[in-house]
């Protein structure tokens, strides 16, 4: 455990597309009230740190390892968060 | 292993060979390529970014959707990803059946369900010096937070 618990609170988050400009890279960490924390409560964070990013937040899905997840599912220390904004391949 | 998703050139004859059925009067072969153009702007560079493990598990789901839905016999989906040249290769179908009206309509199936839902992106560079990721289509559109409501209402 850190000093002041700090790094405790933090959620690894993974922003791809879109996000990952607004977010000035892939990977970031972001700190949160407590653990766990919900997906919800992880971008809010995000978009208190990075207030560009909150307008592509709405139409940004989130995924835990392979899995999309809803808004309401919850994150332990260790668990990365991976944000996917709107999809364009083909 | 990653078994849809490749950074390395697509090459359609070994995916030809690997569906070959004597089952099968139909193929049909979608491919994606880049173009030049897009909405009236001139490409000069192009480049793929993708959530692998994701992306695996939803092209290998698509490709048994296609089979449950369709009367057909293989359908094999590869996408590439990196950096692109114009005239690229960036996705293919290749989808096997008895009959030739279950394969166009599966293989259209196929490619539509990959646009919507496989956590792929697109970023184009232009020749005026402007660079933007393609406007792409949401993964899920259920967001109930504050944090979605709020952006909903910027």
């Amino acid at each position: 455990m850190s000093a002041d618990g700090a790094s405790d609170r933090q959620i690894g988050v993974e922003c791809y597309g879109v996000l990952q400009q607004v977010c000035g890279g892939r990977e970031r960490r972001v700190s949160v009230a407590g653990l766990p924390a919900t997906v919800a409560d992880v971008l809010e964070g995000l978009a208190r740190d990075v207030p560009d990013a909150r307008r592509y937040l709405q139409h940004t899905a989130c995924a835990i390892g392979d899995r999309i997840v809803q808004r309401d599912a919850r994150l332990e220390a260790g668990d990365t968060l991976v944000l996917l904004p709107p999809v364009s391949g083909g | 292993m990653l078994q849809h998703v490749t950074d390395q050139s697509l090459e359609l004859d070994p995916l030809l060979t690997q569906t070959e059925s004597e089952e099968c009067g139909a193929l049909v072969v979608f491919g994606g390529t880049v173009r030049l153009y897009n909405d009236g702007r001139k490409v000069t560079d192009i480049n793929y970014s993708v959530y692998a493990p994701l992306a695996e598990k939803m092209l290998s789901e698509i490709e048994q959707e296609t089979l449950r839905r369709f009367d057909i016999v293989r359908c094999e989906i590869r996408h590439r990803v990196g950096d692109l040249e114009i005239g690229d290769l960036s996705v293919v179908v290749v989808v096997r059946a008895a009959h030739r009206a279950a394969a166009f309509e599966a293989a259209r199936y196929a490619i539509d369900t990959v646009k919507h839902q496989v956590p792929i992106w697109k970023y184009e560079v232009y020749a005026d010096g402007s660079s933007a990721y393609v406007k792409g289509c949401p993964l899920h559109n259920e967001n109930e937070t504050e944090t979605g409501q709020e952006a909903a209402a910027e």
